[in-house]
């Protein structure tokens, strides 16, 4: 990565895999890599610093004009405090996938965001209790109107398969039909919006739901799962896989499970291990962690400074492939190479040329300005963002020969500024830019 | 001598209202709003054609967004006074089945 060390390596790596991105005073801090593992573990203070979003002048207002859920929550991620936070926030809602496209109720979503981040660093066994009580959940998976007469199976199912246990992990289709009896009973009222639980269309009768035998109720299904076996390695490789596209070392599985259960289901002591071990630093100058669409954005606007004034990034990220509230489907967002289609991509390069749009105009730049100047400009308007070694020379190259000969007055008026001009959309949209 | 006062004189900017269809739901954003305009959206969940009109006290559609293919995102702007409307899906028996919330339209405070 960037850093001249391997411990400022490994804190730009923390920055963009437990966040979303290093503002470039977050690089130049004297805080040492375990520092900010337990800052990153232990967030104080404020939740969010700088302006607040405005969009043609004024405040968002997410639960009323299409596409404003998206800009509320690129903006915590431009401007939240508590990166870890943050972006487990943003795991969980991958993790628990839920789609506005069905709920069709953005306070819900938000609602549902509130909760997520409420638990994100916290109890997994409180967070997959809250979301079987979660109205867009409820509505998501049909779990609202399931009654003992017609007991509906989607939020059973995907709870073993998606939620804690892994397809075809410990579980029957036998386990899901009785667990699907269990999570009878809640109700939501359209009109009045209103959700609640009536005893009355819950089937109280005993059921059989791995291996136990119980008149079981909604949040009896949540213990189940988690006492299952199979749970604790798959919620931790699950987590694992939000920080590194690699198999976690086995003695690190075991490490992840044995934290995890011994704790009582608690996230922070996981997330600890995974981000202080060596595994998750492998290979520093050769990163492999396509960003994702929203770590890319959030990223770029946090290295430039720059915050949520115009709502174009909600079709940007759109057309990336990454809508916050609006995951593909119940098992979320396919990662890494799948987020590099040719069209992903251009959209990629077109944002960071949004973001330079007018940035350096003709004329801006001296004659006297060296290559040398051009290039460290450039980087420091980025950023400082990580290069390897074979762009290095490409920029230096490129902004050594781009001007090259180039000194009639109309020439230095518009090849100079074009020159920061390439380097800055290069630093931002260029191949290293979309790895971590 | 009289002093502009740009502030009180320009107009309020219009009031924004969200709503999303489905089979055979409509869920608006607001159940009440200031006097004024009006941008409401629709944002077509469902799988059939659906469309976000707006129904006057006394009975008349005063706008509409036209027809909103699903997935697609219909907009109308309109000028509501004080009063009770109704938002509905005019198409077919949408409304007969469901497809309808009360929007209740407020003076402005100082208005």
């Amino acid at each position: 990565m960037a850093g001249a060390t391997r411990e400022a390596a490994m804190i730009e790596r923390l920055w963009w895999r437990a966040g979303f991105g290093p503002r470039p005073r977050d690089l130049r801090g004297k805080r040492t890599h375990a520092d900010l593992v337990h800052e990153f573990l232990h967030p104080r203070g404020a939740t969010l610093e700088g302006p607040e979003p405005r969009v043609d002048g004024r405040p968002l207002s997410p639960a009323n004009q299409y596409g404003q859920d998206v800009l509320w929550w690129l903006d915590r991620m431009v401007r939240g405090r508590h990166p870890l936070v943050e972006r487990m926030t943003f795991n969980w809602h991958d993790h628990w996938a839920t789609s506005n496209d069905k709920v069709g109720d953005v306070k819900l979503m938000m609602r549902q965001q509130r909760t997520l981040r409420r638990y994100a660093l916290g109890n997994f066994r409180t967070l997959a209790r809250a979301m079987v009580r979660d109205g867009a959940m409820q509505i998501w998976l049909d779990l609202a109107g399931s009654s003992d007469e017609a007991p509906n199976e989607n939020f059973a199912r995907e709870f073993f398969e998606l939620f804690t246990l892994g397809a075809n992990n410990g579980y029957t289709e036998k386990d899901i039909r009785e667990a699907a009896r269990a999570l009878t009973g809640f109700t939501f009222d359209y009109d009045s919006k209103r959700f609640g639980f009536d005893p009355k269309q819950h089937d109280g009768g005993t059921k059989h739901i791995l291996g136990r035998r119980g008149r079981f109720g909604p949040l009896d299904v949540v213990d189940l799962a988690l006492e299952n076996r199979h749970h604790a390695p798959y919620l931790c490789k699950q987590v694992w896989g939000y920080f590194s596209p690699r198999t976690p070392p086995p003695r690190l599985v075991k490490q992840l499970v044995s934290a995890y259960t011994q704790s009582g289901y608690e996230i922070a002591p996981v997330l600890s291990l995974i981000l202080s071990d060596g595994a998750l630093y492998a290979d520093l100058e050769e990163p492999d962690m396509i960003k994702p669409p929203v770590v890319y954005v959030a990223g770029m606007l946090r290295q430039t400074g720059t915050y949520i004034t115009t709502d174009d990034w909600v079709w940007m990220l759109d057309q990336m492939g990454q809508r916050p509230f609006y995951p593909p489907n119940v098992s979320g967002w396919e990662q890494n190479e799948a987020w590099l289609s040719t069209s992903a991509l251009r959209m990629r390069f077109q944002a960071a040329a949004s973001l330079l749009h007018d940035a350096i105009e003709d004329g801006a730049i001296p004659a006297d300005r060296s290559p040398e100047q051009a290039l460290e400009h450039s980087r420091t308007y980025a950023g400082e963002p990580w290069t390897s070694k074979a762009t290095s020379s490409a920029l230096a190259s490129y902004s050594r020969l781009s001007v090259a000969g180039r000194d009639e007055k109309w020439e230095v008026k518009h090849y100079w500024p074009e020159r920061e001009r390439v380097l800055r959309q290069v630093l931002l949209a260029g191949p290293d830019a979309q790895v971590c | 001598m009289l002093v502009s006062t740009p502030h009180q004189s320009a107009s309020p900017p219009p009031v924004r209202l969200l709503a999303f269809a489905s089979e055979f739901h409509l869920g608006a954003s607001r159940t009440s709003a200031p006097a004024g305009v009006l941008v409401a959206e629709l944002k077509n969940n469902g799988e059939d054609d659906h469309d976000l009109a707006v129904r006057n006290p006394r009975g008349r559609i005063i706008a509409s967004t036209g027809v909103v293919r699903h997935g697609a995102l219909g907009r109308l702007r309109v000028r509501l006074r004080p009063g009770r409307y109704v938002l509905v899906c005019t198409l077919a028996d949408h409304e007969a089945l469901g497809m309808r919330a009360v929007l209740v339209v407020r003076a402005r405070k100082g208005a």
